[in-house]
């Protein structure tokens, strides 16, 4: 005998995005302890990756938003251009650089991908984009002679020296394909990324928002992964309510 | 919270008082580069007393300054 009622299984829910952190690019940050997840290289050489940032600032100029200190990071230039840097070590390292400059006191999507071959392929090993836009991206900034990245200990820093809005900031062990990146934008609102294509290929993905608790140690959840994430030097004014991509 | 510039022979004395501030202990404290100053955020009513002040305009030119400034692409 069949059960009375129907029963429904409801789809997983997903508690949309209200708020975005707000950071003050002088001591305010998220720590993620170093894991060999979030290191791109298998001791030889380099191993593909992307980095995807929901971002609305105007302090892009000569400012860091992201850092693994002596593996990579992404700041801005002097013309608000971005550009992303991997290393070596301190003194050999290269740099790309998106040659449009980013549109200040807006929210924009900013992903840069790498398929980890810079050594045997240069600049085209990278692929960068901007609101889904593919666009040309040069060598800047580069020293020494580049020979893989390092793995290290140091933590994955979200925030440094640009005040700034952030929200929803993933990491992935793949360069995305334009098609994905144009899935990840989803037509410039916030994605459940969880429900993505692509969702195997994401390492970690912190929303930065309202669901987060930036008072406790390891508050800042990572959804996809275990690289939860500590505010430093945050409270609940950092949680800027209403203030999201649309 | 407010900005304040402490000596570095102060800082672990007014560890708590920024603890305190924040309601929690994850919090980091930016040094100068010559080690002896360090960055700190107090509320008006914890803040040590005889330190001045400053805002966040204030303190961004500040940390833009060489002591402060690690970056290398200024």
């Amino acid at each position: 005998m069949g059960l009375p009622f129907a029963f429904w299984q409801t789809s997983s829910s997903f508690t949309a995005s209200t708020a975005s952190f707000i950071l003050n690019g002088v001591n305010e940050y998220i720590s993620v302890p170093a894991t060999t997840n979030l290191s791109f290289t298998d001791g030889v050489s380099d191993k593909p990756f992307t980095i995807s940032i929901w971002i609305n600032t105007s302090d892009l100029r000569y400012n860091r938003l992201i850092k693994k200190d002596s593996e990579y990071f992404i700041a801005g230039n002097s013309t608000t251009q971005w550009y992303m840097r991997i290393f070596t070590n301190s003194t050999n390292y290269v740099s790309v650089r998106m040659t449009t400059g980013h549109a200040e006191g807006q929210w924009q999507h900013i992903v840069f991908t790498y398929d980890g071959t810079y050594t045997l392929n240069g600049i085209t090993s990278f692929q960068n984009y901007t609101d889904s836009v593919m666009l040309a991206s040069v060598s800047a900034g580069s020293a020494g002679t580049y020979t893989g990245m390092v793995a290290s200990s140091d933590i994955v820093q979200i925030g440094d020296t640009m005040t700034s809005n952030i929200s929803y900031i993933s990491i992935y062990d793949k360069q995305l394909s334009q098609s994905e990146v144009i899935e990840l934008y989803s037509g410039g609102a916030l994605f459940n990324i969880s429900s993505s294509s692509f969702i195997g290929s994401c390492i970690s993905w912190w929303r930065n928002d309202q669901t987060d608790d930036v008072t406790i140690t390891n508050g800042v959840i990572d959804q996809v992964g275990s690289n939860n994430g500590t505010a430093q030097n945050m409270d609940i004014s950092n949680i800027d309510n209403g203030n999201i991509p649309t | 919270m407010d900005f304040y510039i402490i000596e570095e022979e102060n800082i672990q004395n007014f560890t708590p008082l920024m603890e305190q501030s924040y309601g929690h202990d994850n919090i980091y404290i930016r040094m100068s580069n010559d080690g002896t100053l360090g960055l700190m955020n107090f509320t008006n009513e914890l803040a040590p007393i005889g330190y001045f002040s400053y805002t966040l305009g204030e303190i961004k030119v500040i940390m833009n300054s060489s002591n402060w400034n690690d970056e290398a692409d200024k």
